[in-house]
Parts: C-alpha cells; sequence; structure tokens
C-alpha cells in the first residue's frame, strides 16, 4: 500500500517496506544505528537477560555463601561486595529498565497504532547511555568493588574505598537512560494515538507505562542531582552529608528515597501493566473496572511521591515525620489492591486458557499479594523498629520487585515473544518453567520472611546457627528458581530453531498490535490503523468505539 | 472479528522537515513541544535537589552563608542578571523573527542571543577566577584565610555547584543556539517551520529563570 | 488539543520589550531591597520578587499563558519539588526535640575550616535530650 509517509527520514531502508523489522535491513551496522523503537526493544531485551544472569550468578554466590553460620566459599569483605553488586545490578541495569526498555519499547508504538515512538534518536540514545552505564558499573570490578550496598548511605560511601564513584556516576548515566525512556513514553502517549482512539480506548498497558514514566520522569533527576553531590562530598568533602563538617547524613537518606521510593513504582506499575494485558487475553473476557485500573496507575505513581521516607523511620528521622510517612504509606495500599481486585474479577467468569503467560499472571497476583500485603506491616512505625533490616525486608522487597517485575517480564515475554521474533516456543515447557519460577520462588523467600521476624538481619556475613536450616531452605529455593529460568531463557532460544511466520495473531487479541504481521514491519502498520473497538471487547460482535473511525 | 483495523490513507504531500514517524507537521510541533517540556521539568527537578541541599544547610548555618556571601561581588551578579535577562529577550524575539518568517532579523537576534551568553560567561570566568585566587573554593579545597565566621566553605560547596551546573546549561544553550543559527542562514526556519527555533527558546529561558533564583540566593542574602 | 498551538496569536516586540523592561525594574528593586534591613523577611521579599520575575518569562517568554497543557505539565514538576522540600524540612525541624543527632542548638566545635585542620567530633558535649521512646 502506498503510504506518503515513508518516503523520508531514514534514507533507503524505507524503500522496501515489506520486508520484517527483524531482517529489513540485515547487519550488525543496522541494528546498532537503527532508531526502530522495535529494534531496541530487543536489545534492551539481550541486553538485560545478559545482566540478569550476571545478577543472578551473584545472587547464587550469596545464597551458597549463607549454606554455613560462618565463611563457606568467601570472606566478609568479598561478601559485602558480592550483594552490593547483586543489588545495584539487579536495580539499576535489570529491574527498573527491564519492562520499559524491553517490553515498553517494543509494545508501546504497536498498542497505539503508531510508527514509532515520540523520538526515535532519544530513544537509540537512551540504549547507549544504557550500555555506557552498564560498562562503567562493571569497571567497578577492576577498582576494587563496591561494599556500600545499592543504597550508597552516608557516611559509609563518603568514607569507604573502592569504585564507589565510578558506580555512582555508573547510576547518573543509567539514571539519564531511564529519564529519556520516561519522556518518550509520556510524548507518545499525548501525540501519537491512533486517530480514534481516545484515553480510554487505550489498551491499559499504555496506562502502565505513562505513570512509569510520570514517576521516570519527576524522580529521576533527584537522583541525578544525589549521586552528583555524593560524589562531590567524596572528591571534594563539600559538606552536605558530612555530620562533621556540619552537613547531615540522613539529609541523603530523603534524597536518596525521594527517588528511589518511587523507583520502586518504576518497577512495580511496568509489571502491572502487562497483567492488565495479559489477564484478558487469557480469560476472554473485557478488562473489568477499566477506569479503576487506569486511574490506580496514576494514583500510584503520584501518592508514591509522598512516602519514601518510611524507609528512613530508624535512620534518626524526627518521629512526628515518621508518623505522616507511615499513614501516607497505607494509602499506596488503595490503589494496589484495586488493581488485584479488578484482575481477579476479569478471570472470574471467563473462558480461561493456562497457557504459559497466564501462569506467570497468576503466580504474579499470588506474589504480589504476598509482597504487598507484607508491605504494610513494614509500613507500621512499631513493627518496623523490630522488622527493619532483618530478612523480612529483604524477603517483602524481593517479592514485589524480582516476584513481582520479573514475573511480569517473562508473562510478557511469553505474551509478546510470538509477536516480536514470528516463533512460538514449546508450550509445555514454558508451562514447566512457570511452575519452578513459582516454586523456587517461595522456596528462596518465605524461609526469608520468618528468618527475619525471628531477627537474623541483612547484610550479614555470619549468622546464628538456629538460622541454617532456613538458609539451606532459601538457598535450595534459588537453585530450584535458577533452574527454572535457565529452562525459561532456553526453551526461548529454541524457538528459533522452528520456522518464522507461524500465525500472526496466536492469542485471539483485540488489541491494535495483533492487527499487523507478527513479526511486524519495520513501519508496524500498512498505513495507518484505527482501532475499530475496544482494546477488551471480546463479545462476538464488538461495539465500535466511534462514528469517526469509519471515515477511513 | 478477524479484522480490528482499518486503515486511512494518507491525503496531503510531505512537507520537508516532517519526520516519517509524524503525521503531519501539527502533530510533529506537538510531540517535540510537550517532550522539551517534560525535558524542562527534569531540568527544574535536576536544579530542584541543588535548591533543596542550599535551603536546608542555609537553615542550618545562617550565620555562615551571610558571612560567606559577602565575598561575591555583587555588581557583577546584577550585570550578569541584566545581561541573561537581555539574552532571553533576544531569544524570544528570534522566535518572532521566526514566525513571522523574517530570516535576516532572526539571525541578528540569534548573535545577539550568543554575545550575552558569551558575556555571561566572560563575567563567570572573572568571577570564578577571583574566587580561585582568594581559595575561596568548595569543601576541602577551601583555603581563605582570616574568617571570623567558621563553616564558609559550604557556602562555596553551594556556589561552586549551582553556578557551575547553571554554568554548563549556558554553554549547551550555546551550542544549541550555534545549530540553530547555521540552520537560520541556509534557510530553514518560517512561519511554517520554527519549531527547533521555539523548542530551543524554551531551554534558554529556562536557563535564565534558574539563574532569576540563583542571584538573590547567592548574591543577595541579608 | 492536538490543533491549537499554531493558532495562537502571535505575540509581538512591543510585548517582548515591555516584558524585559518589567523584569529589568524587578531587578534594581531586589539589589535595592536587598540593602535594607526587613529583618527575616528579606529573603522572603527576594524570593516574591524572583517568584514574579519568573512568571513573567514563563506566561510571557515561554508562552505559557497560551499553553494551558504545558504549564500544568511545568507546575506539575515544581509541585513535587515542593514537597520534597516541605517534608524533608519537616522532618529536619520537627528532629531535634527527640533526638540528640539534631540539636537546635548549633554545634560548638563546628569546624572553622575543612578537613586539612583536625575536627572534634561534634556529638557529645552538647545537652543531649534523650529519645522520648
Amino acid at each position: 500500500m502506498a503510504d506518503a509517509h515513508t518516503l523520508t527520514g531514514t534514507g533507503g531502508a524505507t524503500a522496501h517496506a515489506h520486508g520484517d523489522y527483524l531482517d529489513d535491513p540485515k547487519g550488525i551496522k543496522s541494528w546498532l544505528t537503527t532508531v526502530d523503537h522495535k529494534r531496541i526493544g530487543i536489545m534492551y531485551l539481550w541486553s538485560i537477560t545478559f545482566f540478569m544472569i550476571v545478577g543472578g550468578l551473584f545472587a547464587m554466590l550469596i545464597r551458597i555463601e549463607h549454606l554455613t553460620p560462618a565463611k563457606t566459599i568467601m570472606d566478609a569483605e568479598m561478601y559485602n561486595r558480592v550483594f552490593t553488586l547483586h543489588g545495584a545490578i539487579m536495580v539499576f541495569l535489570v529491574i527498573i529498565p527491564a519492562i520499559p526498555g524491553s517490553l515498553g519499547n517494543f509494545a508501546l508504538p504497536l498498542l497505539l497504532g503508531a510508527k514509532d515512538v515520540a523520538f526515535p534518536r532519544i530513544n537509540l540514545m537512551s540504549l547507549y547511555l544504557y550500555w555506557i552505564g552498564a560498562l562503567m558499573a562493571l569497571g567497578t570490578l577492576f577498582m576494587g568493588g563496591v561494599d556500600t550496598g545499592w543504597t550508597f548511605y552516608t557516611p559509609y560511601s563518603t568514607t569507604t574505598g573502592g569504585g564507589v564513584t565510578l558506580m555512582v556516576f555508573a547510576a547518573f548515566v543509567l539514571g539519564f537512560s531511564s529519564i529519556f525512556t520516561g519522556v518518550n513514553f509520556i510524548a507518545t502517549v499525548h501525540k501519537l494515538r491512533a486517530p480514534g482512539m481516545g484515553w480510554f480506548e487505550m489498551p491499559l498497558f499504555c496506562w502502565g507505562m505513562y505513570s512509569t514514566a510520570l514517576i521516570q520522569i519527576l524522580a529521576t533527576p533527584v537522583l541525578g542531582i544525589t549521586l552528583l553531590l555524593l560524589a562531590m562530598e567524596r572528591l571534594f568533602h563539600i559538606g552536605i552529608f558530612d555530620a562533621q563538617l556540619g552537613g547531615d547524613p540522613v539529609l541523603f537518606q530523603h534524597f536518596f528515597w525521594f527517588y528511589s521510593h518511587p523507583a520502586v513504582y518504576i518497577m512495580i506499575l511496568p509489571a502491572m501493566a502487562v497483567m492488565s494485558e495479559v489477564i484478558p487475553v487469557f480469560s476472554k473476557k473485557t478488562i473489568f473496572g477499566y477506569k479503576a485500573i487506569a486511574f490506580s496507575s496514576v494514583a500510584i505513581a503520584l501518592v508514591g511521591f509522598f512516602v519514601w521516607a518510611h524507609h528512613m523511620f530508624v535512620a534518626g528521622m524526627s518521629v512526628y515525620a515518621g508518623a505522616i510517612f507511615s499513614f501516607l504509606t497505607f494509602f499506596i495500599a488503595i490503589p494496589s489492591a484495586i488493581k488485584v481486585f479488578n484482575w481477579i474479577a476479569t478471570m472470574w467468569q471467563g473462558s480461561i486458557e493456562l497457557k504459559t503467560p497466564m501462569l506467570y499472571a497468576i503466580s504474579f497476583l499470588l506474589l504480589f499479594t504476598i509482597g504487598g500485603l507484607t508491605g504494610m506491616f513494614l509500613a507500621s512505625l512499631s513493627t518496623d523498629v523490630h522488622l527493619h533490616d532483618t530478612y523480612f525486608v529483604v524477603a517483602h522487597f524481593h517479592y514485589v520487585m524480582a516476584g513481582s517485575n520479573l514475573i511480569a517480564l517473562l508473562a510478557g515475554l511469553h505474551y509478546w515473544w510470538p509477536k516480536m521474533f514470528g516463533r512460538m516456543y514449546d508450550e509445555s515447557l514454558g508451562r514447566i518453567g512457570a511452575v519452578l519460577v513459582f516454586i523456587g520462588f517461595n522456596a528462596t523467600f518465605l524461609p526469608q520472611f520468618v528468618m527475619g521476624s525471628r531477627g537474623m538481619p541483612r547484610r550479614y556475613f555470619n549468622y546464628l546457627p538456629q538460622f541454617q536450616a532456613l538458609h539451606v531452605a532459601s538457598t535450595i529455593g534459588a537453585v530450584i528458581l535458577a533452574v527454572g529460568l535457565f529452562l525459561t531463557l532456553a526453551n526461548l532460544l529454541a524457538s528459533f530453531r522452528r520456522p518464522k511466520g507461524m500465525v500472526d495473531n496466536p492469542w485471539g487479541g483485540k488489541t491494535l498490535e495483533w492487527a499487523t504481521s507478527s513479526p511486524p514491519t519495520t513501519h508496524n502498520f500498512e498505513g495507518q490503523p484505527v482501532p475499530l473497538h475496544g482494546p477488551y471487547d471480546y463479545r462476538p460482535v464488538p461495539a465500535p468505539i466511534g462514528s469517526e473511525v469509519h471515515t477511513g | 472479528m478477524s479484522q480490528a483495523t482499518t486503515t486511512v490513507q494518507a491525503e496531503h504531500e510531505h512537507p520537508p522537515f516532517l519526520q516519517h514517524h509524524f503525521t503531519g507537521m501539527q502533530q510533529q510541533f506537538d510531540a517535540t513541544k510537550l517532550g522539551m517540556w517534560l525535558f524542562l521539568v527534569t531540568e527544574v527537578l535536576l536544579f530542584g535537589g541543588l535548591f533543596v541541599g542550599y535551603g536546608i544547610m542555609r537553615a542550618k548555618h545562617p550565620e555562615a552563608f551571610m558571612a560567606a556571601h559577602h565575598h561575591l561581588n555583587r555588581t557583577m551578579g546584577a550585570l550578569n542578571t541584566i545581561v541573561l535577562l537581555v539574552s532571553s529577550f533576544t531569544m524570544v524575539m528570534g522566535v518572532w523573527a521566526a514566525q513571522t518568517s523574517r530570516k535576516r532579523l532572526l539571525i541578528l537576534f540569534l548573535v545577539l542571543t550568543l554575545l550575552c551568553a558569551g558575556t555571561f560567561l566572560g563575567v563567570k570566568f572573572f568571577e570564578y577566577q577571583h574566587k580561585f585566587e582568594e581559595g575561596l573554593l568548595p569543601g576541602n579545597f577551601y583555603t581563605h584565610q582570616g574568617d571570623t565566621v567558621p563553616g564558609q566553605f559550604m557556602f562555596f560547596s553551594f556556589y561552586f555547584m549551582m553556578t557551575g551546573l547553571h554554568g554548563f546549561h549556558v554553554v549547551g544553550g550555546m551550542c544549541a543556539i550555534t545549530w540553530l543559527l547555521i540552520r537560520a542562514i541556509r534557510g530553514d526556519f518560517s512561519a511554517s517551520y520554527y519549531g527547533p527555533v521555539d523548542l530551543v527558546g524554551l531551554y534558554w529561558h529556562l536557563v535564565d529563570l534558574i539563574w532569576i533564583y540563583l542571584f538573590p540566593l547567592m548574591y543577595l542574602i541579608s | 488539543m492536538e490543533h491549537t498551538a499554531h493558532q495562537h496569536p502571535i505575540t509581538g516586540p512591543k510585548v517582548y520589550a515591555a516584558v524585559l523592561a518589567a523584569l529589568l525594574v524587578l531587578t534594581v528593586i531586589t539589589v535595592t531591597a536587598a540593602g535594607v534591613d526587613f529583618g527575616p523577611y528579606n529573603t522572603v521579599i527576594a524570593l516574591i520578587i524572583a517568584t514574579i520575575k519568573a512568571s513573567l518569562v514563563a506566561l510571557f517568554f515561554m508562552h505559557l499563558r497560551h499553553d494551558k497543557f504545558d504549564a500544568i505539565v511545568f507546575l506539575g514538576g515544581v509541585f513535587f519539588l515542593a514537597v520534597f522540600l516541605i517534608f524533608t524540612l519537616f522532618d529536619i525541624n520537627s528532629r531535634h526535640t527527640i533526638l540528640p543527632s539534631n540539636l537546635k542548638e548549633p554545634v560548638k566545635e563546628f569546624p572553622g575550616a575543612p578537613l586539612n585542620k583536625p575536627v572534634q567530633p561534634s556529638t557529645g558535649t552538647a545537652p543531649v535530650a534523650v529519645p522520648g521512646k
């Protein structure tokens, strides 16, 4: 079909727009210089997979070390570096960019019926900044590592040696990568929706990405300046975070958590966004409470800015401030619960197909509920005095960060894999992987709740012998989890041995990305797509969303 | 229900500066403008972190900040404020010239803006030079002798971080204006296409806006 | 919203010149006001004048008076910055009654020069308010 809009901009690549985006044009240079959101998403996906393996290896080292109460395979200093790198890599290089960078970049324009994100070159720059930041983070390995934990708390982080400054600049660069993604997504959602697609005809994934992008824009710059101040404190002793010079180390925690608490919602909102796509498709039913889910995403993003100091209840903060932040923190539970209830109501009386993505989605509901409810314990001032800095916290945030974000990434990956590569993975192996991941995850982290509530402190190298059984159980769980993840990875990679070009819409999805070929062409659609019905309209005769859409 | 979509045919010719993924100049203008405003929000929060740090440390050590700011040259600060305000005016006049397709005026105003920016940096250079000579430097590089009020290094930590970061933004703005100038001389801009001038203008005004706050907070403590 | 930006009346040089004049006058006022002792209100006055100047720049030079949505975006950023400042200040100003780490009295051995001189630890000698948990 002749499309007058494809004639300029990227040179000759657009002349033959009928090849799929993976092969047209070929060559590594064409990938590295691409501005195609799908290719950038794929490159993000492989980068994130790589760093997830690296971060996972560090996690396995931690778990192996804890098989015995004293030294098992490494000394205490090495242990500090290993858990710091595990945390920093997993947070800054994996979880924060995971879903927005890979699935978001790939799917958001497709779901909106757009040809690309609003600023394709800035999108590519975001990927390059990610790579630069990643190289800097790995570079710290050659500078003696970092032993501060991923939170870089002062005064320890301003006095310890090693590569803290480099790691701080790495996180600074990664922050800008995140900001560019956020700017892109907001502008894309505002301005590049298909004609006739109003705000409430958007798939809910777009609402989730939009809310995530709000946080990326509003919070990440503060992280940037925080890390800059920290680096200056290390290099010049400027005094702001140093009590001896008249500064305030707790102020660093305010600065850090003003970003990093909303960043927790950068991790969870995209996961929720994926759920809102996967659950209706495999329930063959309209999403229940569209507007409630949409607005609760925005609510989580905005309320998330009022709760950061709940990380500081025992840090020497004013108890009055603590009481207020504790109170405000409970408000986060409301939109989160609204979402869970709506997803369950969506599944109710649907014709549920327990395909791999749906198994992950159900795992998500369980894990997120556990993670969310244990968060309430920690939000309460008095119980937090007992539970803070114990394995209870570790287990809680792994349930909401890894258990939810990672599981949702896997759900979305299995859901969109045929769209990304035009190939289908082995369904039964996929299901086995999903079950193994679920079992392994719970076996790893449920014992940690128990340990934590009994007083096992986090980040400790040694522990009392009475915790050994639970630590060993946790390590066994980690092994199961690792096996499940590698099986899943192998299963997905094995799909490349199958022929390309299966059915375009294997799940019967109603959103726009399924209306084009799998894999899509470079320009996503032939001409400008216009949605004819709502994104989750599974009725035999869907209702048209507006009269103007028939003009095409 | 296999067909979820239909297609809309493109109905007009392709303008020269339209990127392929936008459906028209209006969409491109709106999207890039929104993108610029979002970027400005991130800038506000980036500088905002420093302002918050400044405010808290000043509230903690009012005497030190009071004493330290006397080392700054108020005349130079006021001069730079005026230079930057005038540059904002010339920039917005440049936008107006582009909107009304006045190519030579656009070039003139962009050059004037660049000159103002250069003047600003020149004045800043002399101020910094003076601070270096006196040892009025951040953190443990502070070597100024004869202080009666302790802790003045903290003020200079913030002075250099805030004006330094602002200075980087001025340099960035000058690069962007130079790019505009090249394109303006080439004749790219007119009433039908002036987006880049508008966007760089927005950025330049934000740089001005930050200085509007920096000036009283640094030079006019009393 | 999609089709409004180009249809705004183009603001002309006269308005811009008037705004510049106002900005310059305000600059003179703020410098003059800094020379007068208003006690604790000097900073407040300086910030109010700065905010008026910033509003003029934003409304006229940045065209926010025609651009409602972008104005909301921009003010949203300022709002969250204010949230950050206010809550952090609240913590810091309500801490002193509770913990010794932030006493209302300035710490006496606050160092005059940075790290190249020996520095006393700053807690311990000052009167300690015992936390009332």
